[in-house]
C-alpha cells in the first residue's frame, strides 16, 4: 500500500493548541462488578498520551485490561475514574442518545470482522453510512476499497463471500470512511494468520498516517507491534508498567515484565530454542 | 520404519455440483520421538491433513491414497475398526481448549472416558490414572484438579489438561492442531517444553499443524510447508527456516517481523 492522494486534511482543522496531544488518558480506571458484590479495576490508574500522527501500540497478556481500555476511550464502557480528553473534548461513556459530533473522530477496529461486520447488507451500504459521517471527506466507495486492496466489485458482495483477511480490510475500510484523527485497533490482526498479520497492520499504519490520523493498536504481538508502533505501551494487571519508544522497549525493556513477554517470543532462527 | 506414512493423499469434497481439492498428493513421514510440522496460510490444508489421519474427514469427502500406521492402512478403513484406533493409538489436541472440554463434566470424567472405554478399567484405577497423567502435565494440584470443571481453569491450564487426556491411552501417535495459537507468548513456551518432553520421553510421533514459523523454529525437527493443499518444501527445521528451497516457504518467513533468512 503506497500513495493516498484523497487523504482527508480534517486532522488540522480545530485543534486547540498543535503542541497539547491529541488524546490524553489522565488516572483512568474502570470496575467490573463481580457476582456475589465484589468489584474488579479492570483498568487502574492509566495515564497516556498520543500525539499527532503517532502510532501508539499498547501490549499485555489476555486479561490486562487492554481491551477495556480501548473500550474507554471510544466511549464503550464508563470511567470509574480519572478522565480522558480527545482534541479538547471530554470523552463521554455513550448511551443510548447519538455519539457526540465532535467524538466521531475516534473510530474503532475489532478483533473479530466475523461479527463486526453486518451479514445483510452490501459492502457498499456499510461504507456508505460510515462516510456519511464525515462529510468533508474526499473517500469515496471506490477509493476506500482501491485503498485496502480489495477488487471494486466488492462494493456489491455480502460479508460472507469474503475471507477474514479481506473482511478485517473491510472493517479497516469502514473506519477510515468516518475520517478518524485516532484510530484505535483492538487486537484487529488476532484473528488472522501470521503471514496475512504484518501486512494488514502495516496496512492500518499506512493508512492511518497517509490520512492524518494517530493510531492506537492494541495486540498481545510484541513482534508485530515493532513493525509499526513509534512508541510502545506495555500494560500488566490493569496497569501501565512501562512506556517508550519502539526502539528502547524492544532492545532495552526496563520492567522485568516488559523483559519477561519479550523473552517468551520465539525467535524464527531455527535453532530448536524454546524460550523462556 | 516410520511410525506414519503419507503417501500420495488426496481429499476431495464435493458440495452440490461443485467438487473442491483440499488435498493433492500429499506426502511425508511421521518418526518416533520427533515432531514433525506441518507450516503454511489458512486454507493449505494443513489441518485437513491432521484429521484424514485420526479418519475425521468431513462429510462427502473423498479419500485417495495412502496413510500407513505401523503397517496398518488407514485410508477406507471402516469407523468401527477406526474407533479402536482414535483416542488410543492416535491421539489429537485441538486449538482452542475452552471449547474442547464438555463445560458441565468434571476433568477427572472426561479425560478417563476413553481410558476406560478402550482398556475396561474401572472407574477407580482410570482416576488415579488422571491424577498420575495430570501431574505428568504438570496441572497444579492434580487430585483437586480431576474434581474441576473445564471454567475453572485457565487456556494454559486447559491445554494442558487436554494433552493429560490425549496421552492417557499412551497413544503412539499425537496430532496437535494450533495447540498455542489461542494462549499467551508467556504461556505458549511453557505448553511448547511439555510437548517436547512429551515427544521425547513417551517415542511419540507427533504432527505439529501451525502458521507460526517461531513455534516451528523452537520445537519442530522437520518442517512440511503446504500451500493450497501441496507439500511445496520438506526438510529438516534449520536448513527450511534458514535456507528455505521454495519461493513460497522464503516469502512466508519473509513477511515474518524478526525473521532471519539468509539472501
Amino acid at each position: 500500500m503506497t500513495s493516498i492522494d484523497q487523504a482527508p486534511a480534517a486532522a488540522t482543522a480545530h485543534s486547540p493548541a498543535s503542541g497539547a496531544p491529541l488524546l490524553e488518558l489522565d488516572s483512568v480506571a474502570c470496575e467490573y462488578k463481580l457476582d456475589g458484590g465484589g468489584r474488579f479495576r479492570a483498568v487502574n490508574g492509566v495515564s497516556l498520551q498520543l500525539g499527532r500522527s503517532e502510532v501508539l501500540g499498547l501490549v499485555g497478556e489476555s486479561g490486562c485490561g487492554k481491551s477495556t481500555l480501548a473500550k474507554l476511550i471510544c466511549g464503550l464502557e464508563k470511567p470509574a475514574d480519572g478522565s480522558i480528553t480527545f482534541d479538547g473534548h471530554p470523552v463521554r461513556a455513550l448511551g443510548l442518545k447519538k455519539r457526540a459530533k465532535e467524538l466521531l473522530g475516534i473510530q474503532m477496529v475489532f478483533q473479530n470482522p466475523y461479527a463486526s461486520l453486518n451479514p445483510r447488507r452490501r459492502i457498499r451500504d456499510q461504507l456508505d453510512d460510515a462516510l456519511a459521517l464525515n462529510p468533508d471527506g474526499t473517500w469515496t466507495v471506490e477509493s476506500l476499497l482501491e485503498a485496502v486492496d480489495l477488487p471494486a466489485d466488492s462494493a456489491q458482495r455480502y460479508s460472507h463471500s469474503f475471507s477474514g483477511g479481506q473482511r478485517q480490510r473491510i472493517a479497516i475500510a469502514r473506519a477510515l470512511a468516518a475520517g478518524p484523527k485516532v484510530l484505535v485497533g483492538d487486537e484487529p490482526i488476532a484473528s488472522l494468520d501470521a503471514f496475512l498479520q504484518a501486512r494488514i497492520a502495516r496496512m492500518m499504519r499506512d493508512l492511518a498516517i497517509d490520512s492524518g490520523a494517530s493510531m492506537i493498536f492494541i495486540s498481545h504481538d510484541l513482534s508485530v507491534v515493532r513493525d509499526i508502533a513509534d512508541r510502545v505501551a506495555v500494560m500488566e494487571a490493569g496497569r501501565i508498567v512501562e512506556v517508550g519508544s519502539t526502539e528502547q522497549i524492544w532492545n532495552d525493556p526496563n520492567h522485568p515484565y516488559t523483559q519477561k513477554l519479550l523473552a517468551a517470543i520465539p525467535k524464527v532462527d531455527g535453532k530448536g530454542f524454546i524460550p523462556g | 520404519m516410520s511410525m506414519i506414512s503419507i503417501r500420495d493423499l488426496n481429499l476431495s469434497v464435493t458440495a452440490g455440483k461443485k467438487t473442491t481439492h483440499i488435498l493433492k498428493d500429499v506426502s511425508f513421514d511421521l518418526e518416533a520421538g520427533r515432531i514433525t510440522g506441518v507450516a503454511g496460510a489458512s486454507g493449505s490444508g494443513k489441518t485437513q491433513t491432521g484429521l484424514a489421519v485420526m479418519g475425521l474427514s468431513p462429510t462427502g469427502a473423498e479419500l485417495s491414497g495412502s496413510i500407513d500406521f505401523d503397517g496398518v492402512e488407514l485410508v477406507g478403513m471402516p469407523a468401527k475398526q477406526h474407533n479402536r484406533l482414535r483416542g488410543v493409538q492416535l491421539s489429537m489436541v485441538f486449538q482452542d481448549p475452552a471449547s474442547a472440554f464438555h463445560p458441565m463434566l468434571t476433568v477427572g470424567d472426561q479425560i478417563t472416558d476413553h481410558l476406560r472405554h478402550h482398556q475396561k478399567v474401572s472407574k477407580k484405577v482410570a482416576l488415579a490414572k488422571a491424577v498420575e497423567i495430570l501431574g505428568r502435565t504438570r496441572v497444579p494440584h492434580p487430585e483437586e484438579a480431576v474434581k474441576k470443571y473445564p471454567h475453572q481453569f485457565s487456556g494454559g491450564q486447559l491445554q494442558r489438561i487436554a494433552f493429560a487426556s490425549a496421552i492417557i491411552c499412551d497413544p503412539k501417535v499425537l496430532i496437535a492442531d494450533e495447540p498455542t495459537t489461542a494462549l499467551d507468548v508467556t504461556v505458549q513456551a511453557g505448553i511448547l517444553r511439555l510437548l517436547r518432553e512429551l515427544c521425547d520421553d513417551l517415542d511419540l510421533a507427533v504432527l505439529l499443524v501451525t502458521h507460526d514459523f517461531g513455534v516451528l523454529s523452537s520445537v519442530a525437527d522437520t518442517i512440511v510447508v503446504m500451500k493450497n493443499g501441496v507439500v511445496v518444501e520438506t526438510g529438516e527445521r534449520e536448513a527450511v527456516i534458514t535456507a528455505p528451497q521454495h519461493e513460497y516457504t522464503r516469502s512466508l518467513i519473509e513477511s515474518l517481523p524478526g525473521a532471519e533468512v539468509s539472501p
